[in-house]
């Protein structure tokens, strides 16, 4: 060891794996605490946690690494497991296992086993193991595997002190030294095995303290990723022949292939290790949770109870919400009421007020929802619930390519867009997650609302709630149908398996969801909060840039004079007409400037490609100021068109406004433009981080431009076909 | 909703060769999972089916000789629930095509 630097006090890293469900999180919570850190793996959207804490002298360092069920490497998370065992620098590893199954929790532990790194066993949720009856003969199963085992019960902290202390010990070098235990494969396999690890003893390699009967046993398998690994080593040609030609002998002499036979063995070894040692009680787990499961996914009950969660998480997440959200709002109003009043008219305050302040309110405003929608999504996943929506709804979901759980993230979308977009994290497969975040944008979010409720009480007074109700019908029949189109053609190929487990169902323990809500808010605060502000700043630019100082003066200078002038007269019929002329001209003034700034230009560059649905320039500018927020299409139409510029959905100012400038028909067409294109910067900037690759955001925001323009040109030419204007 | 399935099987009897490599030892029809009712008590005789999809089955403790329980189905009949020795798993039927069974009473055993 080349290390010249001594430590002070002696540190070790500890990585905790084991299959899903096994407990393993609260086992890492118990130690760390709250002291965690998240943070992604390798550019992957798979969070990776980290602790530390001080024990006995010494700094331990744990890392919470995802679940998976082997180390075969299958979804996104498993891949990341996987190389964080193999490539992490730990000291040792210590898996998780949930005796109340050790069969197949075993499967991983005798994986970890063939790596021969360090490894202690926490036979978790012991106390269901010993209340079921079986008895375990710890001292003969520790020596048949050659790894110590402690026993623990992650929910109340019972054991931990015995495991970190043996998990120490071992780290040290300090525990009796375990012999290393081999499964054997039976005399063919074992002769492939023999073979590729000679041939690959020749070729040099790191292979990070790892077996090189693990690596042959990889290429038996025909794992990919070693595969790969192997290929772009020197000198590798003779293996990679060999691993042919083992593969072939193997599968002609058992007419089944190589990882299928490994896999028997391995169930075959433990299934001996646990004959010797594991005292079954003749008990079938028929217990509470298949009881409640009779229930839950019963043919009757199923959909009734999965709506009144959905329902009670919905309302809990917006309307619940809604109050800390006008808080928020009051306090952002507040601050910058108060800083108007505080500040002389200058650059400077409009940039504080309506850019940063602007921003960053609009960043808070969304915090309420996200941490209510976590918080109650993390309950759904630690009873277990989450994965009977994903059993109820796959059947449906799968029709147009998608997954059970794509149905959370779709209807939170109606909220608001942006927690659905991170809500699509519960999906396993990476291709599931990014189709889930591609189409959730479609689904008509609260925002979009008001813009709905102002155009379809313009232009359809009578119908206006039909015309919404349609609106929302067509925003979930895009997404769907966008979604079956992105499946069909750009995600053609092997389909994800749907298999996975039903955990039996717990109690959720309050600081496990309390954790997982603080993680989500503080991600959403970090990583999407600097990106929203700057983007606030730059819209803020151009909506005051250039400077209009000539033409503000000359409309202030008018101003003056017909208020003068209104001080000067008495009669009451010539003071209304001035004053309404006076705020014609007030509203022209905010027209004139905005027409001439960078935004009004902007939408005045683009009316050429928005005459064809209709729409004018003023449109174009509310639909660019729509990217802010979908709301602020109407405050930027209010000040447009009306007097005083101030106008809200309801205001009949507007809407008088509105019907002197447009047909219904375009309004109808803006009102599908409206609900199509990008929903705002902030689901953008949460795209963007979800996604994680550029040509996915940019496909995203072009294909819903695209869509938005094809459909309201539609509309438009359809009605006027149809003889509509 | 059967149908798809039941229809898929039928393609699979025709299928040459289908079952000509695991009839030495055993005389028992062997039938895919997917075509079980709920309550069955089976045996699994073979995996077939891609690699990927092969190897997560093992990894979640699919094996020969392991015996399973059909649960239920899903209220729209698709997908299925399977108990595994204690642990639960929930696969689409067109998955549990690829899963051939016998019924346990029949041949006992690992």
């Amino acid at each position: 060891m080349a290390n010249n630097q001594v430590p002070l006090t002696d540190s070790y890293t500890f990585a905790l794996t084991g299959n899903p469900n096994c407990g393993k999180t609260s086992i890492f919570n118990e130690i760390t605490g709250a002291n965690q850190k998240v943070g992604n793996w390798g550019g992957v959207t798979v969070d990776v946690k980290t602790g530390s804490i001080r024990r006995t002298g010494a700094k331990l360092y744990f890392t919470d690494i995802p679940g998976t069920y082997s180390l075969s490497a299958y979804t996104m998370e498993e891949i990341v497991a996987r190389d964080y065992i193999i490539n992490g620098n730990t000291d040792v590893i210590i898996d998780v296992l949930d005796s109340t199954n050790l069969e197949r929790n075993l499967y991983l532990a005798v994986q970890l086993i063939e790596l021969g790194k360090p490894l202690v066993l926490a036979f978790n949720m012991y106390d269901e193991l010993t209340r079921s009856g079986t008895r375990v003969d710890t001292e003969q199963l520790s020596h048949l595997l050659g790894a110590p085992i402690c026993f623990t019960v992650g929910r109340t902290g019972k054991g931990i002190d015995t495991l970190l202390d043996t998990a120490v010990q071992v780290a040290k070098d300090s525990y009796p030294k375990k012999h290393t235990v081999n499964v054997q494969y039976g005399p063919e396999l074992e002769a492939a095995i023999e073979k590729l690890s000679s041939l690959l003893e020749q070729i040099d390699f790191d292979r990070r303290g790892i077996e090189m009967r693990w690596y042959a046993l990889k290429l038996l398998e025909g794992d990919e990723v070693i595969t790969k690994q192997v290929q772009e080593l020197s000198g590798s040609e003779a293996v990679l022949a060999e691993q042919q030609v083992q593969m072939e002998r193997i599968e002609a002499l058992y007419h089944e292939d190589a990882a299928t036979l490994i896999s028997e063995k391995r169930y075959g070894f433990i299934l001996g290790a646990m004959g010797e040692t594991v005292k079954r009680a003749p008990v079938d787990r028929i217990g509470l949770s298949e009881k409640i499961d009779g229930i839950m996914t019963n043919r009757f009950l199923a959909y009734p109870i999965f709506a009144a969660f959905m329902w009670l998480l919905f309302q809990a997440t917006f309307t619940l919400g809604a109050y800390p959200m006008e808080w928020f709002e009051s306090g952002v109003g507040w601050l910058s009421e108060t800083l108007q009043a505080a500040m002389n008219p200058s650059m400077f305050r409009s940039l504080l007020v309506d850019g940063i302040i602007g921003g960053v309110g609009g960043v808070l405003v969304f915090l309420p929802n996200i941490l209510i929608l976590f918080f109650g999504i993390s309950i759904l996943e630690d009873t277990g619930y989450m994965a009977r929506i994903a059993f109820i709804m796959d059947k449906m979901m799968h029709r147009i390519g998608l997954h059970g759980k794509s149905f959370i993230p779709l209807i939170m979308g109606i909220g608001c867009n942006v927690p659905a977009i991170m809500a699509a994290r519960t999906l396993e497969s990476n291709r599931d997650r990014i189709l889930t975040i591609l189409i959730a944008p479609l689904i008509s979010c609260s925002a979009r609302l008001p813009v709905y409720i102002l155009f379809a009480g313009t232009f359809f007074p009578r119908n206006a709630g039909n015309i919404i109700f349609i609106l929302y019908f067509f925003s979930f029949f895009f997404a769907f149908f966008m979604g079956f189109l992105f499946k069909k053609n750009l995600f053609k190929g092997e389909e994800f398996p749907f298999v996975m487990e039903l955990p039996p169902y717990r109690v959720p323990t309050l600081k496990s969801a309390l954790i997982h809500m603080w993680e989500k808010g503080k991600h959403y605060l970090q990583k999407m909060g600097g990106v929203v502000l700057i983007f606030s700043i730059v819209i803020w630019f151009l909506s005051n840039f250039p400077v209009q100082t000539e033409v503000a003066q000359q409309y202030d200078r008018q101003i003056d004079d017909l208020e003068t002038r209104i001080e000067q007269t008495y009669s009451e019929s010539s003071v209304e007409r001035l004053s309404y002329e006076l705020e014609e001209l007030r509203t022209e003034k905010h027209r004139e400037i905005m027409k001439n700034t960078y935004i009004g230009k902007s939408g005045r560059l683009i009316e050429p490609v928005l005459r064809p649905l209709g729409f004018d320039w003023r449109m174009g500018v509310s639909l660019i100021t729509g990217f802010i927020a979908k709301e602020v299409v109407v405050s930027t139409l209010g000040v447009l068109f009306t007097v005083g510029g101030e106008a809200d959905e309801e205001s009949q100012m507007l809407q008088n406004a509105l019907r002197r400038a447009y047909t219904p028909l375009t309004g109808l067409a803006f009102l599908f433009f409206v609900m199509l294109y990008t929903p705002c910067i902030v689901a953008l900037v949460t795209l963007i981080r979800e996604v994680q690759s550029w040509k996915w955001s940019l496909f995203s925001l072009g294909y819903q431009i695209a869509l938005a323009w094809m459909i309201a040109f539609l509309v438009r030419w359809g009605g006027i076909t149809l003889g509509f204007s | 909703m059967l149908h798809t399935a039941s229809h898929q099987h039928s393609n699979l009897s025709f299928f040459p060769g289908y079952d000509t490599f695991h009839t030495k030892d055993n005389n028992i029809m062997n039938t895919p999972l997917s075509l079980c009712r709920e309550g069955d008590r089976v045996t699994i005789k073979k995996l077939t089916g891609h690699g990927g999809f092969k190897k997560r089955l093992l990894d979640l403790g699919f094996r020969k000789g392991k015996e399973l329980t059909v649960v239920r189905y899903a209220p729209l009949r698709d997908p299925m629930e399977v108990n595994l020795s204690g642990s639960h798993i929930s696969l689409r039927v067109e998955e549990a095509d690829h899963i051939e069974v016998t019924p346990t009473s029949a041949s006992h055993g690992e």
